[in-house]
């Protein structure tokens, strides 16, 4: 299980997942929905808003193997919500090292929110993954991004991961997050240390309300792995510089990293919504308090 | 590119008087992180490879930071440009590079660590070389600095080169960790001050790596999310020796 025969097969540069949206006479529809590579989207029933889309990304090839592009480029026009939903956690195997990529590239238009769910991503030992997230947001577009990032499967080491976290407004970058866990930085202490995964829910273009202090384990100095431990540790909130937050934990297994920041996501996820496209066209400047 | 501007006189100096702990600045009240690492569990053996992590991740963007607000500084030093020069080739504003340290550190802690040393910096500089325009303009458009962007604009008012500041950068982090870690635990001072030798290839590595930086898009995004986890846990702390 090394070289991707998916790739070679092809010759050329991946065809990508491509999905635009747009709104049309007070409702949103898919505009463009091709089946990419290794991608086909799906759309899912997306709730009672006309303006809500959702659909979900089914895996239609073998991957991540050595090779492998996997490239998904979204659009969302003005006013629209998308939702996008990975049903399935992808593994990177073993591919003694040969370099593979997965990148998403999303265009947010006025207004327009993107909300990424997505699942688990597994970098097994003798992966060796380019991971890249890069959303621009025009003047009033929120985004909301789900990941978890995983180093190896139950009882093995990580391969090496790159993951790249690019979210830039109409004004410049808001979060550049280059996590690079390759080379020198891979198990460094202060970076990852021992832990071997990484939750994360982050939001931009709007900074969500305060969750209950309840989110997550006690804050106990013990549990928070300098010490090499894979202990789990609470949620922790990152109030960006520009309109956003982080939330992050970091654990010794995936269960325990998504589980707080799967609850933080939800309660994001609820508040982008009750404001998503009832509000209709709202000016650059407002903030983004939910109604 | 830009136009190398013809440095003055480098001054030894200043670099070493930039470098010492002994600096009116405020650098002492600060671990560079190791104090709240110190209580998530890092012990004496960790100290050195905490060091080298640092080089590794947050020290590049820094660096970087510094290396293009020292440019910047130069070319208002220089000041204004004669006939027909569009600027375009500049190093960026300094509150283009705040900006672009602010989108590579999501800590608000880690954030305000910053500010407060570069504040600090920006009052001592201030102080020292009042007249300078650089020294001026950044306490104009920023006038509460990040460490980075403050040193880098003293460093270049006081007369210290673009390379020589990248190693200082570089230098001050590592001695910031080993001056807390004496503090902090159980450590021979001789033997911590070897740590920062042995740290002198990473360092070399560091600084002639940032001096080719040449846009704020080159500046280095490398997150660190354990030392962002316990640069907040810090703040919520009352027992402590730092304050960050």
């Amino acid at each position: 299980m090394m070289r991707s025969p998916t790739l070679f097969r092809t010759g050329t540069e991946p065809r990508p997942t491509r999905i635009c949206v747009e709104a049309s006479g007070g409702r949103a529809r898919f505009s463009v929905l091709d089946q990419g590579l290794y991608l086909a989207p799906r759309p899912v029933h997306g709730g009672a808003n006309p303006l809500h889309l959702r659909v979900a990304l089914i895996g239609i090839h073998m991957m991540l193997l050595g090779g492998d592009d996997v490239r998904i480029e979204v659009s969302v026009g003005e006013g629209v919500t998308l939702e996008v939903v990975e049903p399935a956690g992808l593994v990177a195997y073993d591919a003694e090292g040969v370099p593979s990529r997965w990148s998403l590239q999303a265009e947010l238009g006025p207004n327009a929110a993107l909300i990424w769910d997505g699942a688990s991503f597994v970098a097994a030992a003798g992966s060796n993954v380019l991971r890249e997230t890069r959303v621009h947001l025009a003047a009033g577009a929120r985004a909301l991004v789900r990941e978890t990032l995983v180093l190896g499967r139950s009882g093995e080491s990580g391969g090496s991961l790159r993951s790249v976290t690019r979210l830039t407004g109409p004004a410049g970058d808001w979060l550049y997050d280059d996590l690079d866990l390759t080379g020198p930085r891979a198990r460094a202490v202060g970076i990852l240390g021992g832990s071997k995964v990484l939750g994360g829910a982050t939001a931009a273009g709007w900074r969500p309300a305060e969750l209950p202090a309840a989110d997550g384990a006690d804050g106990d100095d013990a549990a928070s792995g300098a010490a090499g431990d894979a202990a789990p540790h609470r949620v922790r909130r990152f109030d960006l510089a520009a309109p956003g937050a982080v939330a992050r934990s970091l654990a010794g297994d995936a269960h325990t990293a998504d589980g707080g920041t799967g609850a933080v996501f939800t309660a994001w996820r609820d508040e982008l919504l009750q404001t998503a496209g009832v509000r209709g066209h709202r000016g650059a400047g407002q903030t983004d308090t939910p109604a | 590119m830009t136009e190398t501007i013809p440095p003055a006189a480098e001054s030894a100096v200043a670099a070493f008087l930039l470098a010492d702990s002994r600096l009116p600045s405020g650098a002492y009240s600060h671990s560079a992180g190791l104090e709240p690492a110190v209580m998530a569990g890092l012990q004496a053996d960790g100290v050195y490879p905490y060091l080298v992590s640092r080089l590794q991740s947050v020290v590049r963007m820094e660096t970087a930071a510094a290396v293009l607000a020292h440019r910047r500084a130069a070319v208002l030093a220089a000041g204004p440009p004669s006939g027909e020069h569009d600027g375009g080739g500049d190093p960026p504003a300094f509150a283009a590079l705040e900006a672009a340290l602010d989108a590579r550190t999501p800590s608000p802690a880690q954030r305000d660590a910053s500010r407060r040393l570069g504040r600090g910096m920006l009052r001592l500089a201030l102080t020292l070389k009042a007249g300078n325009c650089a020294v001026a303009t950044l306490k104009r458009e920023v006038p509460r600095p990040t460490r980075p962007v403050a040193l880098g604009v003293a460093a270049q008012a006081l007369g210290v080169g673009e390379l020589q500041l990248a190693k200082l950068c570089c230098y001050d982090d590592a001695q910031s960790v080993v001056a807390a870690a004496l503090k902090l635990l159980p450590i021979d001072p001789m033997s911590a001050t070897a740590w920062i030798l042995a740290a002198e290839p990473q360092i070399n590595a560091v600084a002639h790596h940032a001096v080719q930086a040449r846009t704020a898009e080159d500046i280095p995004a490398l997150s660190a999310p354990w030392m962002e986890h316990w640069a907040e846990d810090h703040t919520e702390r009352t027992r402590r020796l730092f304050v960050a």
